[in-house]
């Protein structure tokens, strides 16, 4: 009996090396193209002025589609601060989701709305609109009050009546970057083939807030919020930048993310019965631009181009990733035929590969890893120096990626400027892994484990509200039955 | 199975790489804060001794020290900080500056280099500092995208035009910036490009879809001629954008050919003609553009809607008519119209 547990821990052993393998493979390749991405991002952006775009007459128009629920404190700062962005041809879509509270009435006064009969192409369907405003004061502002149907139900509601060439998908509690329109849209114009690009989101809690702008980044004092700065810094500047070489990205951020309009519409929406509707819409419109031989680049840029603000406590995080990762399984079932499929070219045999293999089975693999050690060591089935070498070395890896994430917000962008701020990154870049890491891999077991439940619930983010750097304002609620946070 | 030498080799040297990042991320860090701050300090007085030279007319040698004595990157922060908030003569003041700081023949230098973003930014430094260096023409016709592209916007600052055949012939690159750039900055050179432009289009030398945006942004009657025949174009888009640019140019010899859009089989066109001719307030075509609110597409209902609300009192009239009709659809629209507030159609107009 024994013989043969000890059998079935090497074997396991070996399984988690080559895993272990594996995973870093992919991970070497996206550092390196991470690197040498962002180098060249550097030198095609290095001086460039984007005043004369400001004046344009050729821009292409973006729609910017706000979901709100429950947002009565903030909706009309927020909504000031979209129409506030510097891009020459600009409409502002609020999509009201069904709030109890006066978000609406907080809009028809601060806005001037008249209400218009209401009329709409249909493109998707929705839950039921109920009107629909235009603002006397501000021109290009439409606003769209619908019964509450979720996040992707009140996007889809937005696409509806939006008419720009370009929609700008965000959350409405997103701090936008003034100038990340102008930024974002030169993909588009570089090339026709580019059917949707996002850009880096960052953390904006503890930073300096003023008008609805982040005006000095911040990295926050508290152990939660400040290891997602380095999380994020990780996900974006070395993940999503690394795909663009080796690939494409099949995920845009939900916070903020620029899309074709026209081939959104043909993609029918985003899908409303899934928690990751954001990855799914990517990928959707990705494979569908496949199957119909039409282009489907999507591009990320390296620039900070949103801020949000992130869960400060267990409980809420713990939703917060348990609902990501049922998102992510969800997706990868529902596209499963993409899957090492040589007809989706590198999508199919590297991208969604890397998202199952490395990102969806990651918590298992750790928990058995972490799992095996426990048993083995006891057991003496495995040798007790290696098996601790074998978890510095993991964990190192972890690690180096963090501090190299670092690197290269350092040098490309240089946003925490003060020894504080410094110090308290090197801090969470080295001691996440501590902990830290092992509450998250148990936070997505939760969602894998409630995905195969059939759980569909969104969770509540509860919100602090984002000002002048202050980590103890009075705390927010915000609570929305099917949105996102 | 890997051994415990093995592992502990990777572990070495994962701490050694582990090390250098922090190194690099610390030395960077605080480099970067001194050199930003030593920056920021140069540029402010700089700015302050230029502002008050400019002001009083004053000998431009001091202010050439100080910017010498300035780091190279510092020098391009300033001068690509302080163009555009100047004009006229402040700039040609400026751009005396900047050539006797040397930092024009370091752009010239640059221009003419064999790596691509080397020639990218001495071009965009050119263009920052309003230099007409001959080398510029040169890379107008450049390998890298991105370099044509900022060379064809230097060309846009041209007061002579002296690239528009160039700028024309961009309109057909094969890469969207270049085209674009090309676009913008003929529509700066303004009725200059008018006669190249229509040239262009009668010969078939610019691919319309490109050249048609920039005819409707400057909007000049000159353009007439070439227009009413792109209208008849086989392509739809080319159609559409031929609509647009009679309903900007405006001239009368347009409202007959823009009428006829109306009945064009491509939707597209049908909604920019109804757009144009709204525009215009051109009320007598009012019933055909009415009868428009029972189109199957939604986008030339919504624009044929707007149009008649844009023909004022008579536009409006129908409007009415047939909100009360009995075409659910065209009647909804017909509303969604009448209830636009006035500043959302003067916005469209915009």
């Amino acid at each position: 009996m024994t013989e043969v547990m000890l059998d079935i821990l090497v074997a396991i052993e070996w399984s988690a090396l080559v895993y272990f393998f594996i995973t870093n493979t992919f991970y070497a390749a996206l550092l390196i193209s991470a690197a040498i991405e962002l180098r060249d991002y550097a030198r095609r952006t290095r001086d460039e002025s984007s005043w004369r775009m400001l004046g344009s007459k050729l821009a292409p128009q973006i729609s910017v589609i706000a979901p709100a629920y429950n947002e009565e404190t903030t909706l009309a700062e927020s909504t000031r601060s979209l129409l506030g962005l510097h891009y020459p041809n600009l409409e502002v879509v609020v999509v009201n989701d069904g709030s109890v509270d006066d978000s609406l009435g907080v809009l028809r006064r601060e806005f001037d709305l008249a209400q218009v009969h209401l009329v709409h192409p249909g493109y998707i369907d929705t839950h039921e609109i109920q009107g629909l405003y235009r603002s006397r004061s501000h021109p290009n502002l439409i606003v769209v009050d619908k019964e509450n149907g979720g996040k992707a139900d009140a996007l889809n509601a937005g696409l509806n009546v939006a008419t720009g060439e370009l929609v700008c998908a965000i959350d409405a509690d997103t701090l936008i970057e003034p100038d990340a329109l102008l930024r974002m849209v030169r993909p588009f114009i570089e090339s026709t083939d580019v059917i949707a690009a996002g850009g880096t989101v960052r953390v904006a809690n503890a930073s300096e807030v003023e008008d609805g702008l982040v005006k000095v980044a911040r990295v926050p004092g508290k152990w939660l919020p400040g290891f997602q700065v380095v999380e994020y810094l990780r996900a974006f500047l070395f993940g999503r930048l690394g795909w663009n070489r080796l690939g494409g990205n099949i995920l845009i951020s939900g916070a903020f993310g620029l899309f074709r309009r026209s081939v959104v519409l043909d993609a029918e929406g985003y899908l409303e019965e899934t928690v990751g509707e954001d990855l799914e819409l990517v990928l959707r419109l990705r494979r569908h631009a496949y199957d119909t031989d039409t282009p489907h680049k999507v591009i990320f840029i390296p620039d900070p181009v949103a801020w949000t603000e992130v869960p400060e406590t267990l409980r809420v995080l713990g939703r917060q990733r348990d609902r990501w990762h049922r998102g992510l399984t969800d997706v990868a079932i529902r596209h499963r035929k993409v899957f090492l499929n040589p007809k989706y070219g590198a999508m199919g045999m590297v991208v969604l590969p890397y998202y199952v293999i490395v990102e969806l089975f990651a918590p298992i693999a750790e928990f058995i890893g972490l799992l095996v050690l426990a048993i083995g060591i006891p057991l003496g089935a495995i040798n007790n120096s290696a098996a601790i070498l074998f978890f510095l070395v993991a964990y190192g890896y972890g690690m180096l990626l963090s501090v190299f994430s670092l690197v290269l917000e350092e040098v490309g962008y240089h946003r925490y400027d003060t020894l504080k701020d410094r110090l308290k990154l090197t801090f969470f870049a080295v001691f996440e892994n501590f902990g830290y890491r092992q509450l998250t891999v148990v936070w997505r077991l939760n969602g894998l484990w409630n995905f195969f439940r059939g759980s569909q619930d969104w969770g509540v983010m509860e919100r602090k509200g984002l000002t002048a750097g202050d980590d103890d304002e009075a705390s927010e609620k915000a609570e929305r039955p099917k949105t996102t946070a | 199975m890997l051994t415990t030498p093995v592992l502990a080799w990777i572990f070495g040297i994962q701490v050694v790489v582990l090390a250098i990042l922090l190194l690099w991320f610390w030395i960077h860090g605080i480099v970067s804060r001194r050199f930003e701050q030593r920056a920021a300090r140069l540029v402010r007085e700089v700015r302050a001794v230029f502002l008050d030279a400019l002001v009083t007319g004053a000998e431009l040698a001091p202010v050439v020290t100080l910017v010498r004595d300035m780091p190279r990157r510092v020098q391009i922060q300033l001068f690509t900080s302080l163009w555009p908030t100047l004009s006229g003569s402040q700039r040609g003041y400026l751009g005396e500056l900047a050539r006797q700081s040397k930092l024009v023949d370091h752009a010239i230098t640059l221009c003419s280099h064999p790596r691509w973003w080397k020639r990218l930014s001495g071009s965009r430094l050119l263009t920052a500092l309003g230099s007409d260096a001959p080398i510029m023409f040169r890379l107008i016709s450049d390998a890298h995208p991105l370099v044509r592209a900022q060379a064809a916007e230097w060309a846009g600052d041209d007061p002579d035009g002296r690239a528009i055949p160039q700028l024309i012939d961009m309109l057909s690159d094969p890469i969207g910036v270049v085209r674009y750039t090309a676009q913008e900055s003929l529509l700066r050179i303004g009725n200059e490009s008018v006669e190249p432009l229509v040239e262009a289009l009668e010969s078939g030398r610019a691919d319309p879809a490109a050249a048609l945006p920039v005819a409707a942004g400057i909007a000049s009657p000159g353009l007439l001629q070439a227009t009413l025949v792109m209208a008849r174009h086989e392509r739809g888009e080319v159609r559409a954008l031929a609509a647009q640019t009679l309903g900007a140019i405006g001239a009368e010899a347009g409202l007959e050919p823009l009428t006829d859009l109306l009945g064009d089989p491509e939707p597209e066109t049908r909604a920019e003609a109804a757009r144009a001719l709204g525009l215009l307030g051109h009320w007598p075509v009012g019933k055909q553009v009415s009868e428009m609110l029972a189109d199957p597409d939604y986008a030339v209902r919504r624009e044929a809607a707007l149009a008649l609300k844009f023909m004022g009192p008579p536009g409006e009239l129908l409007l009415r008519r047939i909100a009360e009709g009995g075409d659910e659809r065209a009647s909804a629209m017909a509303k969604h119209a009448l209830d636009t507030p006035g500043s959302v159609a003067a916005g469209r107009a915009l």
